[in-house]
């Protein structure tokens, strides 16, 4: 399992810059997710670790291995890198059964010994036995889905990479997907790294997640770090809902505002509730903040009316000071 | 049972089109098959095949297949090089010559076949360029020369096939292959050759189809060299001494036998060996970059296609039409307008043939609309048997050669039993038109119908819009863009078709088609060429503002 080192890569699409120069480390055997919104420069990132894409500048490491220098002027190709790869849109070859789909990877490598046996293994892991003989065409998006993670795992690769690979499927077919995705890659050790757009994918798979904006990195941590403590106002906005007490300096989140006080030490604040909408286990309240900027969300456990004054109370603890 | 008034479907209206299509394109076919195998009470199937392997026709009938195998070869290596490099390189980014290329394409091919017969004969520009080469120029007049001519013509076709199955692949079906360790050679031969194939398949079997039902080149080129095939040689017995029926209708019989078992083979393919390929996202695939060599190769391969493809043909034609004496040849001071003004002079035979192609084509395209649309919401998204069977008929004249549909309809409707007075009269020839060109309506509505959200109608009629009202104000202007589109098509090519005119024209009457052929084959060939530089000018005015007029109407 591979250890991946990536220096001042960095790469323009004619006069866009789609990756402004980057720097990252991917632990061996961690999960880690590239996250932003579309255009962030994250597919790009992915792609040129990939070999997909060749980047201006930079190198690319992978267990002190040089897969790719500008300087030194080494690149790779493709098919040589030994990764995996599960694509957006699956990428089965439509004239290929399930099984030479898997085995492909294998044969390219003109593995002959015991490849029936690595093909069926791979299937059974995503629990496939008996499709082998199916076509694509002839499988559900979930399985075409495990398909293609069977195929990208088959030839025991030193990093997966996947390219939003749930984005395909409808939403309780991902959910289901989604941990049962996360289960095989930890269960097999696999280093994995992975691109979406959606953060409760990023929140709920990643040992790591790096948050990236307009070809830059903003932030790379846990995800309770990430959630925590916002490295970047765009971070604090763009992952879970963020109550702010000064724009883009001070925030909290909506769990941590109070309808009691704690301790003396508690700022207290006056609100009207704007709006509430009911969510099942409790009410979402829209607040508007007399003292604060513009609106902010919290949580109660009884429904209050638009138009109700409340008072507000929040720990010092949890006021989060963007340090940028 | 969901809103049914939402498809333009009902029972009567659909035994109607049955009817009409059947005693309009079916019965007319069935009859040659049935004139060709009955004689007098009994009936004999091998017939067609037997009469012509006794009157030494077996050599046309190996002609037809020879050229159909040859141009299918030709076309491939014309197309499939230029399919890659619009493909893979960067010379994808000229979308202008997509457009281009549908030139050749649209250019009639009996014009085509003249511009380079002109450009290659003796004392042809060819040699007038290059004096040496009268020594090579004599070789084009050859089967291989014909071959040439059609492939030309032709090869756009397969070009933009191939090119839009490369394109699919190139995404990441081709991306999986190399990142799961394939290498160019390996996931060429596993991935990209043969989801390739069945798309080739279908384009070779129908470039062999065209060929064999091509007639505008084996009617001048292949006239002069003494090839002949099929098509050729029905148009021979039906309308030169000695006429002989049963000849030209057994050759008729053999080739719609044999374009519909292709045609049927064409389908058994796609529906079984084509595969539902999804392009990705098209930005994944990768833009080889033309530098240096590489992109040297790249346009001079592109422009001697276009030269050989439309450079060399208009050249001919243009300069033909404008010179004062032929055998003076190219030069400023040999050029002259007077054959257009004669062309165009008031009162002359060539205006006449000019106004009454037009008149004839906008006759026969408004016809072919109304009743190409009426056939096409019929057929509705097919899927009941009667609307499949609509959709059969109603496009078995792109199925059939032009000129096995024409013999039909002048068996048909010159039978002795017919009671209706059609043939020999002006209404026979649009009749012919409609025919002959209402698949391209047909197609063009039933693309814009099957786009359209059934949601929308419905949601008209939830507003309270009663059926007819909904026809009216949602189906008709979301379908005019198909409608017009078919309009056009049918005008273009019906005022340029040559069979039809060859065969059906009653006595006194020229169309242009006619005119060119009548011109070239008698040696006025400034007046021809003249008339073929109209002719194609008029229809690509008319195309090129039906362009800017739909764009506009896009804009605003």
């Amino acid at each position: 399992m591979g250890e991946i080192r990536i220096r001042r890569l960095e790469k323009a699409f004619g006069t866009v810059k789609a990756l402004k120069p980057v720097d990252l480390t991917i632990r061996s055997g961690s999960f880690t997710t590239l996250l932003g919104p579309s255009g962030c420069g994250k597919t790009t990132l992915l792609r040129m670790l990939a070999g997909l894409e060749e980047p201006d500048q930079g190198e690319i490491y992978v267990n002190g291995e040089c897969f790719f220098s500008k300087d030194k002027r080494t690149n790779r190709p493709v098919h040589k890198r030994h990764f995996g790869m599960v694509f957006q849109d699956f990428a089965l070859w439509p004239h290929m059964t399930v099984f030479e789909n898997v085995a492909f990877g294998l044969r390219a490598a003109k593995r002959k010994t015991g490849l029936r046996e690595e093909v069926m293994h791979a299937l059974k892991t995503v629990r496939l036995e008996g499709m082998e003989k199916r076509y694509p065409h002839q499988l559900s998006g979930g399985q075409q889905q495990r398909v293609a993670f069977a195929r990208a795992i088959a030839i025991r690769p030193g990093l997966i990479l996947f390219d939003e690979p749930l984005s395909a499927l409808d939403a309780v077919l991902r959910d289901e997907l989604r941990a049962e995705l996360i289960h095989l890659v930890k269960q097999m050790g696999m280093t994995a790294l992975y691109v979406t757009h959606d953060q409760t994918e990023a929140m709920s798979m990643s040992d790591e997640v790096v948050v990236m904006k307009e070809g830059e990195i903003l932030q790379m941590g846990t995800p309770e770090q990430i959630y925590g403590t916002p490295a970047h106002s765009f971070v604090a906005r763009f992952i879970g809902k963020s109550n702010w007490l000064e724009p883009d300096k001070r925030m909290l989140r909506p769990e941590h505002v109070r309808w009691s006080e704690n301790s003396a030490s508690d700022q207290q604040f006056t609100a009207i509730v704007k709006h509430a909408s009911y969510m099942g286990d409790r009410y979402e309240l829209e607040l508007d903040i007399h003292q604060g900027s513009g609106s902010w969300i919290a949580y109660s456990p009884t429904r209050l009316a638009a138009g109700e004054y409340v008072q507000v109370y929040v720990s010092k603890e949890h006021i989060h000071e963007i340090q940028a | 049972m969901p809103l049914n008034s939402l498809k333009p479907y009902n029972r009567i209206g659909m035994m109607l089109a049955l009817i009409l299509l059947g005693l309009l394109i079916v019965l007319p076919l069935l009859f040659i098959l049935w004139t060709s195998v009955s004689k007098g009470s009994s009936i004999d199937l091998g017939a067609p095949l037997r009469n012509m392997l006794e009157h030494d026709l077996s050599q046309v009938l190996f002609n037809s297949i020879w050229l159909g195998l040859c141009v299918i070869a030709a076309t491939t290596v014309l197309a499939l090089p230029l399919a890659w490099m619009m493909a893979k390189t960067a010379l994808r980014r000229h979308k202008w010559l997509d457009i281009v290329l549908l030139i050749p394409f649209m250019t009639p091919p009996y014009i085509g076949s003249m511009g380079w017969m002109l450009f290659m004969q003796k004392n042809g520009y060819m040699e007038q360029f290059f004096p040496a080469s009268s020594a090579v120029t004599p070789a084009f007049f050859s089967f291989g020369g014909m071959v040439a001519i059609m492939s030309l013509h032709l090869f756009p076709f397969l070009y933009l096939l191939l090119r839009n199955s490369l394109l699919q692949i190139g995404g990441s079906l081709e991306e999986a292959a190399a990142v799961h360790g394939g290498g160019f050679l390996y996931r060429t031969r596993r991935i990209i050759l043969p989801l390739l194939l069945s798309g080739y398949m279908m384009g070779a079997l129908l470039i062999f189809v065209k060929t064999i039902a091509e007639f505008g080149t084996p009617a001048t080129f292949g006239r002069k060299i003494g090839f002949y095939v099929m098509t050729s040689e029905i148009h021979r017995y039906i309308s030169s001494w000695p006429l002989d029926f049963g000849k030209a209708t057994s050759l008729a019989s053999v080739l719609l036998a044999a374009c519909l078992v292709m045609w049927y083979i064409q389908s058994v393919i796609s529906s079984r060996y084509s595969y539902r390929l999804v392009g990705g996202k098209g930005s994944g695939a990768r833009m080889l970059p033309l530098r240096g060599w590489r992109g040297l190769i790249c346009w001079l391969y592109v422009g001697l296609l276009l030269l050989a493809s439309i450079g060399i043909p208009y050249f001919s034609i243009i300069s033909a039409s404008l010179l004062k004496l032929r055998g003076e040849g190219l030069a400023w001071s040999n050029l002259t307008l007077s054959h257009y003004a004669d062309l165009l002079a008031p009162g002359s035979e060539s205006l006449r043939a000019i106004l009454n192609s037009l008149g004839l084509a906008v006759v026969a395209s408004t016809i072919a609309v109304v009743l190409g649309t009426w056939f096409a919401l019929t057929v509705g998204r097919s899927s009941r048997p009667g609307q499949k069977l609509v959709d059969l008929f109603s496009l078995l004249p792109n199925t059939v050669p032009g000129i096995v549909i024409v013999v039909g309809l002048i068996l048909f409707w010159n039978a002795k039993w017919m009671p209706i007075p059609l043939y020999n009269t002006y209404g026979m020839v649009v009749l012919t038109y409609v025919i002959l060109f209402l698949p391209y309506t047909v197609q063009y509505v039933k693309s814009s119908f099957n786009q359209l959200d059934p949601v929308l109608l419905q949601a008209g009629h939830v507003f309270g819009g009663r059926r007819l009202y909904v026809l009216r104000r949602i189906l008709l202007p979301l379908l005019l863009p198909g409608m017009l589109a078919g309009w056009m098509m049918t005008f273009t090519i019906s005022n340029r078709e040559l069979v039809g005119s060859l065969l059906i024209l009653p006595p006194s009457m020229q169309t242009s088609a006619t005119y060119i052929y009548a011109q070239f084959e008698q040696g006025a060939v400034s007046m021809g060429m003249a008339m073929a530089v109209v002719s194609v000018g008029v229809t690509t005015v008319m195309l090129v503002i039906l362009n800017i007029f739909s764009s506009k109407q896009k804009v605003e």
